[in-house]
């Protein structure tokens, strides 16, 4: 305050505008951008050598705007927001609108790459006919201090041949890299087999056995001029001619399989229009991602394998959802009312009991509960079993496990409830409800009439709110149940107590059936048209629009 | 003009103010006993009850921790032989599920999120609540609209899309912490811009005048009125982004893939995958000792947490 007052005692001008710009904060700014740049423009090399022309341009873009921000004279809000503003952008508007485009593609395991990647992996494939007898070498294996092996290959006519192995599953090697004459073959003991190459040194026959313990020969290719040797043995190679099988025609769009002689266009089928598929009915993979349209929600809508398990998760989500408001709003309230009473002593005790559940975090007490709710181990039913009741089945069977959703989250719930209830009771004016009473109403009838309407009037955007985050609730489910028990007959993997966020999640990336990228995305936008729906209800309710607008 | 100032204000200063809602206490002249029990008693019947709901599976969770022998099901709270071997267990971080190493990254992962997230949410929280520039209208709305959407669900996107930095810049990629943490702060700036403008906008803008006909810069005003008189609730959103980030899971097990990136949330979660009824005390502990810090914060900063979440952020 003293301060304030100081200062407007001393009379201020406004100080010229040019010596603040280049101040020593002007410099710290300067030297800051050109720090970012200078990351930016090594990215932009970086992604200009990958071809990553989306990233790039990305980049480009980014990178003006920032510059512009911070150089421009008339960008002074922005200044404020653009570092807040690119995270959003980049992790939240980005991801929602990519999440659009990946439900209308066929991505999925099998179908991950481009088109130009599949296409070159077909036309690397080689054909080696592996009962074809081929010609046979002796093989010798080496190794060097640090212990990289190389093989030495001795054919009929006596020549040397030497590389580095490679498992079959792995991209060739370019052959004759090391020229066994050039690094200087050593014949120690005059047996006419080399010891000694370069570096490398002919491993003994105890060393060879040693060394085949931790390789799996006969899965190990050299790459030679002539095609690729297989491994026989642990003295044997042989080669195998190969050739190129698939060769691409631009014009057809299609491949040839030259082996089979026969072409193979794009598929037409919505299965196969990302894989080429041959005149002989085989379908080439791996495919690519192809944009397929509707495809995905028309298999959600028609599709009987997938709709069926879709409907029951939606409508268990509803329920899931609606019930979770109702039961904790109904506790918390109940609470809140109960304890709303001149002579009640003690509630900053009591409510300092009940906000434990809510400062735990949720994921830590949802897994003891799923001890706790154990079949036979749990403590919960040894609680039943102790005052005459049988044993629940919480987990295992799809409608206990329903309950004990219900029930944990309830627990989980209810503090928070109970803490916005008794603020909205203490909100209403004491008088409003003597009124009632003086008129003759009823303890029942003025709450009923009095208070209730008058809590929900503050409450309703906050329930509205309540019911959006569970139906979300993702870590409820999937840590208490993981979506079980399974419900076995279904096409995708789905359980009683999935709702729609766990059933895609399982769908795109922790299902055992491979990663359903694009109806995952499908079910995803789906759920963002359901969340919009509640949210404009909500703001309906709570006039919140309008006091943005008020104050805007 | 002193009067509308304090109004104004109130909303900040309410949050630490202990004065509402404490009890009053006038002493009632006692009633009748059967009258007491239809009136008050049953009051306390009620609220013990809903007590014993509410402890129930936080005792066991204790009671488990301390139980040498590792079972769900003990009839007593106290367990024969208590033993802290559990904990022991738990500290001494094993590889194969590294508890220590798990909470430390969870925890270092949620601070870095939340001092970001409030460092550059309050910063364009400045500028919607005091410049008037082209734009901010639609610019709030906007924040709102995105908010809208949780930022997981867009989980398969996002997995996509760090596959593709990861290419071109490894540390950004999947399975890093660096990756994670910018998700995570794309997720959680517009909701909290939002939040702490309004927050802001209760600073009355005399303050600010006054300053600015001084020769204050934007940036002295920000620094030396708006943020000091904001510190209060710029406190609560740290401790809620804290406990929210601590305890997301999707996009962490979306992103991480080695079990020594996880985080406390995965790495739990995959332990009881594993054969965990026999492990159960380690679980026990490991709840206690990840839940035991935020829950005495929580507790400690109860009012000022109650009243920034009935603000409209709910706990994830």
């Amino acid at each position: 305050m003293t301060d304030l007052q100081e200062r407007k005692e001393t009379p201020s001008t406004p100080r010229p505008r040019s010596r603040m710009e280049y101040g020593r904060g002007f410099w710290l700014k300067l030297l800051a951008l050109a720090l970012l740049d200078a990351v930016a423009v090594y990215s932009a090399i970086v992604l200009f050598s990958d071809e990553a022309w989306l990233f790039l341009a990305a980049l480009v873009v980014g990178s003006a705007f920032i510059n512009w921000v911070y150089l421009w004279p008339r960008t002074t809000a922005l200044r404020w927001t653009t570092p807040g503003l690119v995270f959003l952008f980049a992790f939240m508007v980005v991801p929602i609108l990519y999440t659009v485009y990946i439900s209308f593609t066929n991505w999925a395991t099998g179908n991950v790459l481009s088109k130009p990647q599949v296409i070159e992996i077909l036309e690397s494939r080689v054909f080696a006919d592996p009962d074809a007898p081929g010609e046979l070498f002796d093989l010798y294996v080496f190794q060097d201090d640090e212990g990289a092996i190389r093989f030495l290959l001795i054919g009929d006519g006596g020549e040397l041949l030497f590389g580095e192995p490679r498992l079959r599953s792995e991209e060739p090697l370019a052959p004759g890299q090391e020229d066994p004459e050039e690094l200087g073959v050593e014949d120690t003991d005059g047996d006419g087999i080399p010891d000694q190459i370069g570096r490398y040194r002919r491993l003994s026959t105890g060393e060879l056995f040693q060394l085949a313990g931790t390789l799996p020969f006969e899965q190990l290719i050299v790459d030679i001029e002539r095609g690729e040797v297989q491994v026989l043995g642990l003295s044997e190679g042989r080669v195998v001619l190969a050739s190129q099988q698939y060769v691409y025609d631009e014009d057809a769009d299609a491949v040839i399989d030259t082996v089979n002689d026969q072409t193979c266009p794009v598929g037409t089928t919505e299965e196969t229009v990302g894989n080429f598929v041959c005149e002989d009915g085989s379908v080439l993979t791996p495919g690519w991602v192809a944009v397929i349209g509707f495809s995905n929600y028309t298999d959600v809508a028609t599709n009987q394998a997938i709709r069926r398990p879709f409907l029951g998760v939606f409508v268990w989500n509803l329920v899931f959802a609606l019930g979770s408001v109702l039961l904790t709003f109904a506790l918390g309230l109940g609470l809140a009312v109960t304890m709303q009473h001149n002579r009640f002593r003690g509630r900053t005790f009591f409510r300092s009991i009940y906000i434990l559940p809510y400062a735990v975090p949720a994921f830590l007490s949802i897994l003891i509960w799923q001890g706790l709710l154990n079949e036979q181990f749990g403590q919960v039913n040894n609680l039943l079993e102790g005052i005459g009741l049988g044993r629940v089945p919480w987990l295992t069977d799809p409608t206990w496990a329903k309950v004990a959703v219900l029930l944990v989250n309830t627990w989980l719930g209810f503090p928070y409830m109970f803490l916005i209830s008794t603020g909205a009771l203490q909100a209403i004016p004491e008088e409003l409800q003597e009124a009632a009473r003086v008129d003759g109403a009823g303890g029942f009838n003025v709450f009923r009439r009095i208070t209730f309407p008058l809590l929900m009037v503050g409450l309703a955007p906050l329930l509205i709110g309540s019911f959006a985050f569970n139906f979300n609730n993702f870590v409820m489910i999937y840590f208490l149940t993981t979506g079980g028990p399974p419900i076995l007959d279904a096409a995708v993997p789905v359980g009683a107590t999935d709702i729609l966020i766990t059933f895609t999640f399982d769908l795109a990336i922790a299902g055992g059936r491979g990663n359903q990228f694009g109806l995952g995305a499908a079910i995803t936008v789906f759920i963002f048209f359901i969340v919009v729906i509640i949210s404009s209800i909500g703001f309906r309710f709570t006039r919140r629009l309008e006091e943005i607008y008020g104050s805007l | 003009m002193a009067a509308s100032e304090h109004q104004q204000a109130t909303p900040v200063r309410r949050l630490f103010g202990f004065r509402r809602g404490r009890e009053e206490k006038i002493q009632y002249p006692p009633l009748p006993f059967r009258r007491w029990v239809r009136e008050v008693g049953w009051r306390y019947v009620v609220a013990v009850a809903v007590v014993l709901f509410a402890l129930y599976p936080i005792a066991w969770m204790i009671s488990a921790s301390i139980n040498p022998i590792d079972t769900l099901s003990s009839s007593r709270f106290i367990p024969d032989g208590a033993t802290f071997d559990n904990y022991r267990d738990i500290f001494a971080n094993p590889p194969e599920s590294p508890f220590m190493t798990w909470l430390w990254s969870s925890w270092r992962i949620s601070l870095i999120v939340s001092a970001i997230v409030v460092m550059l949410a309050a910063m364009s929280a400045y500028a919607f609540s005091r410049f008037r520039f082209r734009g901010r209208r639609l610019g709030l709305l906007s924040l709102l609209l995105v908010q809208v959407f949780p930022q997981f669900l867009a989980f398969v996107a996002i997995f996509l899309i760090l596959d593709q930095v990861g290419e071109v810049f490894p540390a950004f990629g999947l399975d890093t912490h660096a990756g994670l943490i910018l998700v995570y702060l794309g997720g959680a700036i517009g909701f909290n811009t939002y939040l702490i403008k309004g927050f802001m906008d209760s600073v009355p803008t005399s303050l600010d005048e006054s300053a600015r006909v001084d020769g204050a810069t934007p940036w002295t005003i920000y620094w030396r009125i708006i943020l000091p008189l904001t510190r209060p609730i710029l406190a609560v959103i740290f401790v809620i982004q804290f406990v929210i980030t601590f305890s997301e899971f999707v996009l962490a097990r979306t992103l991480l893939t080695s079990v020594s990136q996880f985080t406390y949330t995965i790495g739990l979660q995959t332990f009881t995958l594993s054969d965990y009824a026999s492990k159960w005390g380690q679980l026990a502990a490991g709840a206690v000792v990840g839940a035991l810090p935020i829950a005495l914060t929580f507790l400690v900063f109860q009012r000022a947490i109650v009243s920034g979440l009935t603000q409209g952020a709910v706990k994830g």
